[in-house]
């Protein structure tokens, strides 16, 4: 019977079958049902035992303070509010409503805690095996999709925790619904959380295309951001059953609808948000399934994926420079923050490798030299904007100024409300935009490092870049010198915007210091690439002649 | 009519950060070829069969595979179903059995139900595995487990195969049993890619040969021809009487050359160039004017003599 299912499912998806061959044994199976069945009893067992219970009880102490008694009963007019109450037969009244949403919302963080955390786990345990082992080479050469082979990866490599999950689902699903809850909330919910798993472990399966290999560092990467997630759609899962229990905002606004007004709402539009996120991260899967040493993304998807990310980001933009004719400083400074981090992830995604780079150097100047030599200033260009074995410094500051599109205009506006303000904003965006050109710069030179671990050489040279300024400022100001110090020393660092305070000068001169070390590092970089490229060729030249 | 070529490359090369690891290879490979690349360490070898399996992306040429030619960044799906490479490490699934690793690698090159069971059991008879199907493949020996990656690597009948390195490391048996399933896929129409260290294998197997050196493919031709252009053929012959008249007389020939009386022995060998015709002449004549032949052997040198010959000096 197991047998024959298997073989079925394989015949749509090869790889869920050889992932079910190996784990999907009687054995196995009863495993984790009796598991399941096992973590939900002591869940159950748990819950009843915080119950007030009758011989607890003291006759001459009637004061008994428990989370599930029913307050509600009264008793000729006496409120009784903070105290458990008695029926005639001397057992307690308890609100068994509330205690079916604690048990509820205790699985609701279990459920997706261990499902996210144990897939996540699998997978990359699984994948590093794989690649240690050189099989994925063989299923690579196979002519399966990328997609196939993930997907197969996905839903069979961690079957086991899956069936333990379905098996949590009916007393989840009946808590819920006793608890007052409708199907459609309950819907929404276990599709958002079904989004988050499948974001995330898609992400796992791209962490080690990328080289990752320590499965329990991405476990405890994952669960620390991983309670955020959970923590809102669970919020907004209390506040469906009681409102009492959590706050329904109206204030979070996207392209003026309050996304957080209503829980199904949230719930669905964070589905759609991680969805949009896996689809992009299984293009990057497709990619480096197809070539491991390309660009996560390409240039061109870098501005697709760069355009729907300033979307998103203008639907809560908008509404926060509209909030009462009055912007929000705090909401606005967070957003640029994001985009800022956002707009920084493009240099390890567009960073090309040594080799391509190199290859490309060459090739470029040959196809120049021999066929287009009176173009090649436009061959370059379109090279830079579009080639992936190109540097990405341009592709970099044409997403920036993408972002510019959208950050201008805001500046502009606040310029009416606040000049000075608007002006320091505005500062604090060039600045922000130069420091990552600044820091991708540095990127494309750590490439041309002699070194074995170039990947972790040029990781920590930026991160140093990023951080110096940073704590410089941070000690500066424990130690409480100048403020006019401490907050140029800002403008170098990603919290540039911090540092505007300080007016005209020390802005012109930041910038102009700024602009003079990325004209430097560029022009360091082309002379490296040059020399790459010219060396090359002419030890192939010469390999030639022989 | 030209023959079809199975294989064929326009100015391949590989180049890893500053080592040239093939160096503008253009390789012709006709259709039910069995083709030998033959090189040491590091010629460039494994880094050919790698890029023409797809398993490495070249930093420039082109490769066409039965006249398609093989896209960059694409998943190339319609050209992976006619390539079967075998790697010199076969790594293997351990924990699955025989069958089930077979039949998985059946369904990753999307063979039909009915057509995969076929196969299967053809494929494992061919390999001599069919004992063994419900083993698992930790159990198996390094010989049935090089086997079992053969029959992985043909369980989709590809029309190309290349195979690294396929006997290293096995006994004189696995070897021989394993140039036996060769000859039958060769029988079968398959063409064959084949590179190994041990020549005498190739020699017996190819009817081609390629010589890479340093990255270059230095030599690429018909087995046949290159005996005939590089091999020097040699004669060895025994006699009864006198050595020194043996020696005057081959002298007199215009074919012979090198002549060496062999220590010891009542044997001269000699180096010839003529046909098998010019050599039954030389024979003749020999008998002619009453020299004592008693052992009169044509012998060629072999492709081991030739490889060491002429891949260094082409590379040099």
């Amino acid at each position: 019977m197991l047998a024959k299912i298997i073989d079925r499912v394989g015949d749509a998806n090869p790889q869920i079958f050889r992932e079910l061959k190996e784990r999907l044994t009687p054995r196995n199976i009863a495993i984790a049902i009796v598991g399941s069945l096992i973590m939900q009893g002591l869940v159950l067992l748990y819950f009843y035992g915080q119950l007030p219970t009758p011989d607890s009880f003291n006759p001459v102490n009637t004061i008994i303070n428990n989370n599930y008694c029913d307050f509600s009963f009264n008793e000729k007019g006496r409120t009784y509010d903070d105290l458990c109450k008695l029926d005639g037969a001397g057992h307690f009244f308890i609100n068994w409503q509330r205690w079916q949403v604690d048990v509820f919302t205790c699985l609701s963080w279990i459920l997706p805690f261990g499902l996210i955390l144990s897939s996540v786990y699998m997978l990359v345990a699984d994948l590093v095996q794989e690649e240690k082992r050189g099989t994925f080479n063989f299923i690579r050469l196979s002519p399966q999709s990328a997609q196939q082979i993930f997907a197969g990866k996905i839903l069979g490599v961690p079957i086991l925790v899956y069936i333990a999950t379905v098996f949590i689902l009916p007393l989840h699903l009946y808590l819920g619904c006793s608890a007052g809850d409708n199907i459609l909330f309950l819907s929404s919910w276990y599709l958002a959380i079904g989004s988050l798993w499948f974001l995330l472990a898609s992400a796992a399966v791209l962490y080690v295309l990328l080289g990752g290999v320590q499965a329990i560092l991405t476990v405890i990467a994952v669960s620390c951001p991983l309670w955020m997630p959970i923590a809102a759609i669970n919020s907004f899962a209390s506040s469906a059953i009681d409102p009492r229990l959590s706050p329904v905002s109206t204030d979070v606004c996207w392209f003026g609808i309050a996304i957080a007004s209503n829980a199904i709402l949230f719930n669905t539009f964070g589905s759609i948000c991680y969805l949009a996120a896996s689809y992009g991260v299984w293009q990057a899967l497709e990619r480096r399934y197809l070539n491991p040493i390309t660009t996560l993304i390409s240039k061109s998807q870098s501005y697709v994926a760069n355009l729907c990310w300033q979307l998103w980001i203008a639907g809560f933009v908008i509404p926060a420079l509209a909030l009462n004719h009055h912007y929000d400083a705090f909401s606005l400074g967070l957003l640029a923050g994001m985009d800022f981090t956002a707009l920084s992830l493009l240099i390890p995604m567009l960073l090309p490798n040594k080799q391509a780079l190199q290859d490309w150097s060459r090739y470029r100047r040959e196809r120049v030299t021999q066929k287009h030599r009176q173009f090649w200033r436009r061959e370059l260009v379109q090279d830079l904007i579009h080639n992936d074995k190109s540097p990405a410094l341009l592709a970099i500051a044409l997403n920036i100024a993408m972002a510019m599109v959208m950050w201008i205009p805001v500046s502009i506006v606040m310029l009416f409300n606040d000049f000075t303000h608007g002006i320091n904003t505005l500062a604090g965006i060039g600045l922000g935009a130069s420091v990552i050109l600044i820091y991708s710069a540095i990127a494309h030179l750590g490439l041309f490092l002699n070194v074995k671990k170039r990947k972790l050489w040029i990781t920590a040279l930026v991160a140093g870049v990023i951080l110096v300024p940073s704590l410089g400022a941070w000690f500066l100001s424990i130690i409480d010198a100048p403020t006019e110090l401490v907050s140029f020393l800002l403008l170098f660092s990603p919290f540039a915007a911090m540092g505007t305070s300080q007016g005209g000068s020390s802005i012109f001169a930041a910038f102009a210091a700024q602009l003079a070390i990325l004209a430097v590092l560029t022009h360091q970089l082309q002379r490296k690439i040059q020399l790459s490229g010219r060396s090359q060729t002419q030890e192939m030249g010469d390999g030639s002649k022989k | 009519m030209a023959t079809e070529l199975a294989i064929r490359t326009e100015d391949l090369t590989k180049q890893f950060d500053r080592h040239i690891a093939v160096h503008g290879v253009d390789l012709a490979v006709a259709a039910g070829e069995v083709y030998g690349l033959i090189g040491p360490n590091g010629a460039g070898k494994t880094t050919l069969m790698r890029m023409l399996a797809t398993a490495e992306e070249p930093t420039i040429g082109e490769i066409y595979i039965n006249g398609e030619r093989l896209l960059r960044d694409r998943s190339n799906a319609n050209l992976k179903r006619l390539l079967g490479y075998l790697p010199d490490d076969f790594p293997l699934y351990d924990d699955l059995t025989v069958w089930d690793y077979l039949d998985y690698f059946a369904r990753l090159y999307k063979l039909t139900a009915e057509r995969r069971q076929r196969r299967l059991y053809d494929v494992l008879e061919l390999v001599q595995l069919s004992t063994k199907r419900n083993s698992k493949i930790a159990t198996l020996s390094r010989g049935m487990k090089q086997r079992l990656s053969l029959a992985r690597t043909i369980i989709h009948e590809p029309i190309l195969l290349l195979l690294d390195e396929p006997v290293s490391g096995l006994d004189p048996i696995a070897r021989m049993q394993f140039r036996q399933i060769i000859k039958t896929l060769q029988e079968a129409g398959m063409t064959i890619l084949i590179s190994s260290h041990v020549l005498s294998d190739l020699a017996e197997l190819c009817t081609s040969v390629g010589i890479m050196e340093l990255g270059f493919l230095v030599e690429s031709c018909q087995l046949q021809d290159l005996y005939q252009r590089l091999s020097r053929q040699q004669i060895l012959i025994s006699t009864l009487g006198d050595l020194e008249a043996l020696k005057r007389e081959l002298k007199a020939n215009s074919l012979v050359s090198d002549i060496e009386i062999l220590p010891g022995t009542n044997q001269i060998r000699v180096g010839f160039s003529g046909t098998e015709q010019d050599a039954a002449d030389l024979l003749r004549s020999l008998i002619h004017v009453r020299l004592p032949i008693t052992n009169f052997q044509c012998t060629q040198e072999d492709l081991e003599t030739i490889f060491l010959k002429l891949g260094h000096q082409q590379a040099s």
